[in-house]
C-alpha cells in the first residue's frame, strides 16, 4: 500500500496499519468468494455448495470482530491524526460493509434449499446475470480500495446505477411471472428476496468505493448518486389477465 | 581532485607515542642527573626539547597512519583515492595493501552481483507468474508475468492486497506455519473467467535473515485445458443425445411392429417409412461426424492442388436442382469467366458449397433466389493467415430467408448449435454442417464470414487463396 504523508516515527503503528489492511483484504476475499459461491449455488441448484456458504459466514464475522478490536486498540494507543485517522476509521466502515455482504450471500444460500424443491423459474438466468454484475462491482470496489484508486472508485460508484436498473427490470419480470400463473408466486417471491439481497450488496460495494475516495482525497463523493431503482414507482394495479 | 583532508590528530595519541619514544632518552638523562654528570636544569631543558622535537616528528607520522585507517574504513563502493602518506613508510605500505584488498573485494562483489542479476533475469524470463513471499506475507520479488496478470506493480506489498482469494491465503498460512506444500485450482472471475493452478511451496533459505523469501507462489494458466475439457464433455453429451433420439424412436417402432401392430399392413407401411427416415438421419449424422474427424486430422496440412471454382459450384448447383425446385427457390450463379483458380482440395470444396448452398435453399423463402457470386478482393479478412490474404477469392452465398439474429452469429459454426432446434431437425439437419465448412476452410487457410439481417436474409462468404503461378 503506497504510504503517503510522512513516515511514522512509531514503527509499531506501521505494523498495525499493515495488519489492518491485510485483515480488510482477507475479509474482502472471503466476501467475494461467499458471494460467487452463493450465486453459483443458486443458478446450478447446488445444496452442498449452499451449505458451504452458510458455514463460511462465521469466518467473516470473526474477522470483523478482530478488525473492530484492532481499530479500538489503535485509536486508544496511537491516537492517529489526519490521513491515518481517516484510514483507521474508514476501515471500520469497510469491515462493516463486507460483513453485511457476506450476510446477504448467506441469505441467498439459504434460499437455495427452498428453491431446489420447487419448479425452476426462467427468471433464474436474469438473477444469475444480476449476481455476475454485482460480483464484478464488488471486485472492482475492493481492488480500488487496496490501491487507493479514486478513478476506479468513482466508476464503481457510477456503475451502481446499472445494478439498480437490472434489479428493477428483474423485479418487473418476476411480477409478470407471478401474475401469469399463481403456482409461480412462491418461487418468484424467494427470487425477489434474492434480487433484493444482490441489490443491497451492490450498495455496499458503493460504500467501499465512497470510503476509498474519502481516504484518498478527504472529500465525500457527492450526495447526488445516480439512482436507477424505479421499483418504488412501479404500478401493478392493472393485473389480471394471465 | 579533492584534497586529501588530513584527519585531525588527537593530542593524546601524539603525546602517548612521543612519551613512549622518548622514554629511553629520558631514562638516560634522569640517570645522568642522578649520577650528577649533568646539571639538573640544562638536563631537564634538554629533555623537554627532546620530547617536543620528537612530538613534532611523531605527529605527521601519526596523522598519516590515521589517514590510512580512515581510508581502510571507507565503504567499498566509495571511490576514494588512497591517502598520500608523506612521512610514514609503514603507512604507505599499509595504504597500498589496503588498495589491493579493496580492489579484490570489489571484484568479488561485482561477480556476485552479476550472478544475482543473471538469476533475476532468469526469473523474469519465466512465462508463468511467480511471487516470492517473506515471513510477514510481503511480496519480496515478482516477475513481469505476475505483474501482467495482477495488473499492477506487486513488489513490497502485502500479499493479501494483491491476491485476495481465501484459498490461496490459507495455503500461504499453512506453508508459513508448517512448511506444507499446496496445489490448488482457483477461478479468477472478471470480464473473462480464467482458471489457474496455484502452487504454494516453501523455499529453502537463510532462516535468520528478516526479509528472505520463504515461499514461492506459482500460477499456471489452465483456462484452455478446462475449457477444452468442458467442450469435449459437451460434445460427447450432444452427440450421444443426437443419436439416441432417433434410435429410441426406431426401437419403439420395432417393438410395436413385433407386438401390437404385427398384422396391421397400414401400420407396417407407415412405421417402416418413419424408421427408414430416422435411420438415414442417424447415418447422415455418423457420416458427418466421421467426415469432421477426418478433416480435423488433416487440418494442419493445407492442400496444394489447383481447382476451378466455377466447375465445382456449377456441379453442386446441378445436384441441388431438385431440392431447389421443391422449395420454389432458384439458384442463380454469378461467376465470371475470369475467375482465377484457387489452391484447394476439390472434394472438400464440393462439400463446403454443398453444405452452404443446401442451407441457403433450406432456409430461403419460397420464390426468392439463392445467389452464388464470386469476386476478387484485394485483402481477405483478418481471420485469414497473412500469407494467403492478399488478392483472395471471395465466394458469396446469399439467401433471402428470415435472417439470423446477431447474438447467434458467433456461435453458428459450433457443433450442434442451432438457432431453432425443432426446425433444424425437421429439415433434416445434423447440426454439423457449418462446423465441417469451418474446418475445411481453416485447412485451406481461408476464412468464413457470416453477414445477416433479420427479416432480409443472410450471406455466407468463403475466402480462398488464389493459385499463383502458371
Amino acid at each position: 500500500m503506497p504510504p503517503f504523508g510522512t513516515p511514522h516515527t512509531v514503527r509499531a503503528f506501521d505494523a498495525e496499519l499493515n495488519t489492518l489492511n491485510q485483515k480488510i483484504a482477507r475479509m474482502g476475499g472471503l466476501a467475494e468468494t461467499q458471494l460467487s459461491n452463493a450465486v453459483l449455488a443458486l443458478t446450478t441448484t447446488n445444496p452442498a455448495l449452499a451449505n458451504q456458504v452458510i458455514a463460511g459466514d462465521d469466518a467473516v464475522d470473526t474477522t470483523e470482530d478482530s478488525v473492530n478490536e484492532l481499530v479500538v486498540r489503535m485509536l486508544a494507543l496511537r491516537q492517529p491524526m489526519a490521513d491515518d485517522l481517516r484510514v483507521v476509521m474508514s476501515s471500520l466502515k469497510v469491515a462493516g460493509a463486507l460483513e453485511r455482504v457476506a450476510d446477504h450471500a448467506a441469505g441467498i444460500a439459504h434460499r437455495v434449499h427452498i428453491l431446489k424443491d420447487q419448479a425452476p423459474v426462467p427468471a433464474l438466468k436474469s438473477v444469475g446475470r444480476l449476481g455476475g454484475l454485482v460480483l464484478d462491482l464488488l471486485k472492482d470496489s475492493l481492488d480500488a480500495y487496496a490501491n487507493r484508486d479514486t478513478d476506479r472508485a468513482v466508476r464503481v460508484w457510477e456503475r451502481d446505477e446499472d445494478v439498480d436498473a437490472l434489479y428493477s427490470s428483474l423485479f418487473r419480470e418476476l411480477l409478470t411471472y407471478m401474475m401469469e400463473d399463481p403456482r409461480n408466486i412462491a418461487p418468484c417471491s424467494h427470487l425477489l428476496f434474492v434480487a433484493k439481497n444482490l441489490e443491497r450488496i451492490g450498495d455496499h460495494a458503493t460504500t467501499v468505493a465512497e470510503v476509498t475516495h474519502y481516504i484518498a482525497t478527504g472529500q465525500r463523493l457527492g450526495r447526488a448518486r445516480p439512482k436507477g431503482d424505479t421499483t418504488t414507482k412501479l404500478d401493478v394495479s392493472g393485473a389480471g389477465e394471465g | 581532485m579533492p584534497e586529501q583532508r588530513r584527519s585531525s590528530v588527537p593530542l593524546g595519541r601524539v603525546l602517548g607515542l612521543t612519551l613512549l619514544l622518548t622514554a629511553p632518552a629520558a631514562a638516560a638523562l634522569i640517570a645522568l642527573i642522578l649520577l650528577g654528570e649533568v646539571a639538573m636544569i640544562p638536563a631537564v631543558a634538554a629533555g623537554l626539547a627532546v620530547v617536543i622535537l620528537t612530538g613534532a616528528v611523531v605527529r605527521p607520522i601519526v596523522a598519516d597512519l590515521l589517514d590510512v585507517a580512515a581510508y581502510l574504513r571507507a565503504d567499498l563502493g566509495e571511490d576514494r583515492p588512497p591517502p598520500e602518506a608523506r612521512f610514514s613508510e609503514a603507512a604507505r605500505d599499509v595504504a597500498s595493501a589496503g588498495t589491493f584488498l579493496r580492489q579484490r573485494a570489489m571484484a568479488r562483489v561485482a561477480a556476485a552481483d552479476a550472478r544475482a542479476a543473471a538469476h533475476a533475469a532468469l526469473l523474469d524470463c519465466l512465462p508463468g507468474p511467480l511471487l516470492l513471499i517473506d515471513r510477514v506475507r510481503q511480496v519480496v520479488r515478482s516477475n513481469p508475468a505476475a505483474e501482467l496478470l495482477l495488473g499492477r506493480a506487486v513488489e513490497n506489498r502485502p500479499l493479501a492486497s494483491v491476491l485476495r482469494d481465501p484459498q490461496i491465503l490459507a495455503a500461504v498460512d499453512a506453508a508459513l506455519d508448517s512448511g506444507k506444500r499446496s496445489e490448488l485450482q482457483i477461478v479468477f472471475t472478471g470480464p473473462v473467467e480464467r482458471n489457474f493452478e496455484v502452487l504454494v511451496e516453501p523455499v529453502a533459505g537463510n532462516a535468520a535473515a528478516a526479509d528472505e523469501p520463504r515461499l514461492l507462489v506459482q500460477l499456471h494458466d489452465i483456462t484452455a485445458l478446462v475449457r477444452a475439457e468442458q467442450m469435449r464433455a459437451d460434445f460427447v453429451a450432444n452427440a450421444s443425445h443426437e443419436l439416441r433420439t432417433p434410435l429410441t424412436s426406431v426401437l419403439g417402432f420395432i417393438e410395436t411392429l413385433r407386438g401390437p401392430a404385427r398384422d396391421d399392413q397400414e401400420a407396417h407401411d407407415r412405421f417402416l417409412g418413419i424408421m427408414f427416415q430416422q435411420s438415414t438421419r442417424m447415418k447422415r449424422l455418423i457420416e458427418d461426424l466421421l467426415s469432421l474427424s477426418r478433416i480435423e486430422l488433416r487440418e494442419h496440412t493445407p492442400p496444394t492442388a489447383r481447382v476451378d471454382l466455377r466447375r465445382i459450384v456449377t456441379s453442386v448447383a446441378e445436384g441441388l436442382q431438385i431440392q431447389a425446385g421443391d422449395k420454389g427457390v432458384e439458384v442463380v450463379l454469378d461467376i465470371p469467366a475470369s475467375t482465377p483458380l484457387v489452391i484447394a482440395d476439390a472434394d472438400e470444396l464440393t462439400q463446403v458449397f454443398q453444405n452452404l448452398m443446401s442451407n441457403a435453399i433450406k432456409y430461403g423463402r419460397h420464390g426468392t433466389p439463392v445467389t452464388v457470386s464470386v469476386e476478387r478482393v484485394p485483402r481477405g479478412p483478418a481471420a485469414m493467415p497473412h500469407a494467403t490474404r492478399v488478392d483472395a477469392v471471395a465466394v458469396h452465398v446469399r439467401d433471402s430467408g428470415e435472417g439470423i439474429a446477431k447474438e447467434h452469429l458467433p456461435r453458428l459454426t459450433e457443433r450442434f448449435y442451432r438457432v431453432d432446434t425443432a426446425r433444424s431437425r425437421e429439415m433434416g439437419g445434423t447440426g454439423l454442417g457449418l462446423a465441417i465448412v469451418k474446418h475445411i476452410v481453416n485447412r485451406h487457410r481461408g476464412a468464413l464470414t457470416i453477414d445477416s439481417t433479420v427479416g432480409q436474409g443472410s450471406t455466407f462468404t468463403v475466402f480462398l487463396p488464389p493459385w499463383r503461378g502458371e
